[in-house]
């Protein structure tokens, strides 16, 4: 009979055995360092993040702050789940023809509803933030419980939420509402939410233990229901549903159209492109938004977070940048173009310049905003940053979708989902994680040891030498394209 | 051995399959012919509770397939390559299946040896996954493994589809040595009047939903078959 570890051990093997590289050793030891990046990162901020937070000068403890805004943590969590979380049924549709029951099944997808990234993340961010206040006791395990109990909380309820409607769209804004009316509320003062949260944050760690039970309740309660909705959708009609959807909003024109045309009919009608491209608006429109509040209010511990949300952004704008390249690794558009007279070159820096076109466009908009706010400093290390992205990273970016065999799902989720799976390949996120570093780690490797301005004239000459040598630059990728071409059509068949 | 009752199911308020009544009784082999869409793999998909019908039951072994899933234990399918695991190899895959239906690696053994005629050498020792077979192979993996669990009830939708013409004939041959012991129940779909005439005693013909013809087991079905589906 089979057992967990057997689901378990599919499930590994259906993660490290995703085409497109990572089933070498170089891909699994690759993958490693950035599960373990990612998780160094957050680990720090949440170290870190007492000594940030007690720069506030508010009289509070760090501890008493996060409980306090622990409630907009959490709706921010939920907003996360919103876009990235599917519900876990895509993987098991092999199981269900076997000697399997049904209800070994939906328990094994059941508790994949709680094993995802968000959640990875917040219990990464908040251990570390919960050992910084309590040391390693019984308090700071308790403390991690009961947080980890409201993401799991969120876990199942954006499932029942996206899950519970006839179509997706009545769950995303029922979703947006039940967000907007707590943060709203909370904000205003009309309810206080982030009250009740933080009086089961220290319930736990003080008195009153016996009210964590009413959180416990809650989850078993989304646990019942969250049964029920997964034991519908192992039945295939409920996929097919969903799937025929997604397959009909991204089917590929029969025809073919002029590139162009169809580039672009390819991107909006595609769920996944879609997401991920509203995903960055939204993100992007925020983090605008934030940055005129935090200069208004000119609260000095948030400037200083400034130059991370910059970094930020400017990771999501080669995001959008690789949107333009993924259609390379479409198999179907790639396998039309060719069997066509097509120019490659052409349609190379035709997404070079989009991708940079869309770099200079966040960067005039921050520009403005960091002279309104007279932050003179951050215009010159902007301006650095967006030409060393231009002259180098966007084009080793470019360059690496050339490498690419995967094909990709039609229900693929944007990010990561619980398959593993994911609209970009996972060494895409190497890429942005070394995009995210490269030039902060340069500039304070050569600030360390020669000076700033140093540093920036470094970036600086750097980024414009690889402008300057742009027809070298693609004269190269051409020719790696052209000698990968073959590989990446027999890719496109074995995995497809 | 599996009966179907008052089988109904629709899509967007479109009936796809109406099946009043159907017996298959234990050993037979059932065909299945009709054109695209006439609800084939649906039938195939109430019989294996992939989804869910509107009215009616399958009763497979006199117990309702939708409330006991004691089927499963000697029941084996095989319908598309979505059936199949992709990241696994070949040997992972039957491996895997044979733990499920608590067989032991020996006798997983002994079953594949049976088939290595089918796999032309093209299977095992591959050294890749599942996705990276061809069409073809990958077929081939998911008939085998279906038939590897010596099960009471067989379930193939288009079994000869992707084959080449060697392997049609040898499955066909598999097939009609398995229905010649009438130890297996079997469900067959296909577009192949000539494989599924030799291989089926009764065929059913299904269009829009309803099976409109119930041929038994006389020479002239291949005639009459080829007769409805002329041009």
């Amino acid at each position: 009979m089979i057992t967990w570890n057997d689901f378990i051990r599919n499930e590994f093997k259906s993660l490290l055995r995703r085409p497109s590289g990572i089933d070498t050793l170089v891909g699994k030891i690759l993958l490693l360092v950035l599960v373990l990046m990612i998780a160094a990162y957050f680990a720090v901020i949440g170290y870190m993040l007492p000594i940030i937070l007690k720069q506030v000068k508010t009289g509070q403890a760090p501890l008493e702050i996060i409980n306090g805004i622990m409630v907009y943590y959490l709706l921010a969590d939920l907003f996360m789940r919103l876009l990235l979380q599917q519900i876990p049924a895509g993987i098991i549709t092999q199981y269900l023809v076997l000697n399997i029951s049904r209800k070994k099944i939906v328990s094994f997808l059941l508790t994949k509803t709680f094993t995802n990234i968000p959640t990875t993340v917040g219990v990464t961010l908040w251990c570390s933030f919960s050992i910084s206040q309590f040391g390693i006791s019984i308090d700071c395990a308790l403390w991690l419980a009961s947080v980890l109990l409201f993401l799991l909380i969120n876990s199942l309820l954006i499932t029942i939420l996206k899950n519970s409607f006839e179509t997706g769209l009545w769950g995303t804004l029922t979703t947006l509402g039940i967000i907007l009316t707590i943060g709203g509320t909370n904000y205003f003062g009309v309810i206080h939410f982030s009250e009740v949260i933080k009086i089961f944050l220290h319930s736990a760690v003080y008195e009153h233990q016996v009210l964590i039970l009413i959180p416990l309740a809650l989850l078993f309660v989304l646990i019942v229901q969250t049964w029920k909705i997964i034991l519908s959708a192992t039945y295939k009609e409920i996929n097919a549903k969903y799937s025929l959807r997604r397959v009909t909003s991204s089917v590929y024109a029969d025809e073919f159209f002029s590139y162009w045309s169809f580039e672009w009919k390819q991107f909006w009608r595609n769920r996944r492109t879609k997401t991920a491209f509203l995903f960055q608006t939204i993100i992007f429109t925020f983090l605008t938004m934030n940055n005129i509040m935090i200069f208004r209010k000119e609260s000095g511990w948030m400037s200083t977070l400034l130059p991370f949300v910059f970094l930020f952004v400017a990771v999501s704008v080669p995001l959008i940048f690789l949107q333009q390249t993924v259609f390379l690794r479409e198999s179907v558009f790639f396998d039309k173009l060719a069997t066509i007279q097509f120019s490659w070159k052409k349609y190379f820096i035709r997404n070079y310049l989009i991708g940079a076109a869309v770099t200079i466009i966040y960067y005039l908009i921050f520009l403005v905003l960091l002279l309104m706010m007279s932050q003179y400093l951050l215009v010159v290390w902007a301006s650095i940053f967006v030409i060393f992205h231009i002259g180098i990273t966007s084009y080793l970016t470019l360059y690496s979708s050339t490498f690419s065999k995967a094909r990709f799902r039609n229900d693929t989720s944007p990010w990561f989902n619980y398959e593993g799976a994911a609209f970009l390949p996972w060494y895409i996120f190497i890429i942005f994680s070394v995009e995210y570093f490269i030039v902060p780690i340069i500039l304070s490797i050569v600030t360390r040891f020669v000076s700033e301005i140093a540093a920036m004239m470094f970036c600086l000459i750097v980024g414009i030498t690889g402008i300057a040598f742009y027809k070298q630059w693609f004269a190269m990728l051409y020719r790696g394209f052209l000698k990968r071409r073959y590989i990446m059509m027999e890719g496109f068949r074995a995995v497809s | 051995m599996v009966q179907i009752e008052h089988l109904c199911k629709s899509y967007n308020n479109k009936e796809v399959l109406h099946i009043d009544a159907l017996d298959i009784p234990a050993g037979q082999c059932f065909g299945l012919v009709g054109n695209n869409g006439a609800g084939k793999t649906t039938m195939f998909r109430c019989v294996l509770d992939l989804i869910r019908p509107e009215s009616g039951i399958v009763l497979s072994s006199g117990s309702d397939i939708a409330k006991s899933e004691e089927w499963k234990a000697y029941t084996g399918s095989y319908l598309d390559e979505n059936f199949l695991i992709p990241f696994l190899t070949a040997e992972e895959y039957f491996a895997f299946v044979a733990k499920v239906y608590s067989m032991s690696v020996a006798e997983m053994r002994v079953q594949l040896d049976c088939y290595k005629d089918f796999f032309n050498g093209e299977i095992l020792s591959q050294k890749k996954y599942i996705r990276d077979f061809s069409l073809g192979n990958k077929r081939k993996i998911g008939i085998v493994a279906a038939l590897i669990v010596q099960p009471k009830v067989l379930v193939l939708d288009e079994p000869f589809a992707n084959l080449d013409p060697s392997s049609q004939l040898k499955l066909r041959k598999l097939l009609q040595d398995l229905q010649a012991t009438k130890t297996t129940t079997m469900l067959i779909s296909s577009h192949d009047l000539v494989h599924i005439t030799s291989v089926c005693e009764r065929i059913g013909l299904i269009e829009k939903g309803l099976i409109i013809k119930d041929l038994g087991q006389d020479e002239q079905k291949l005639k009459e078959l080829e007769k409805y589906f002329a041009p």
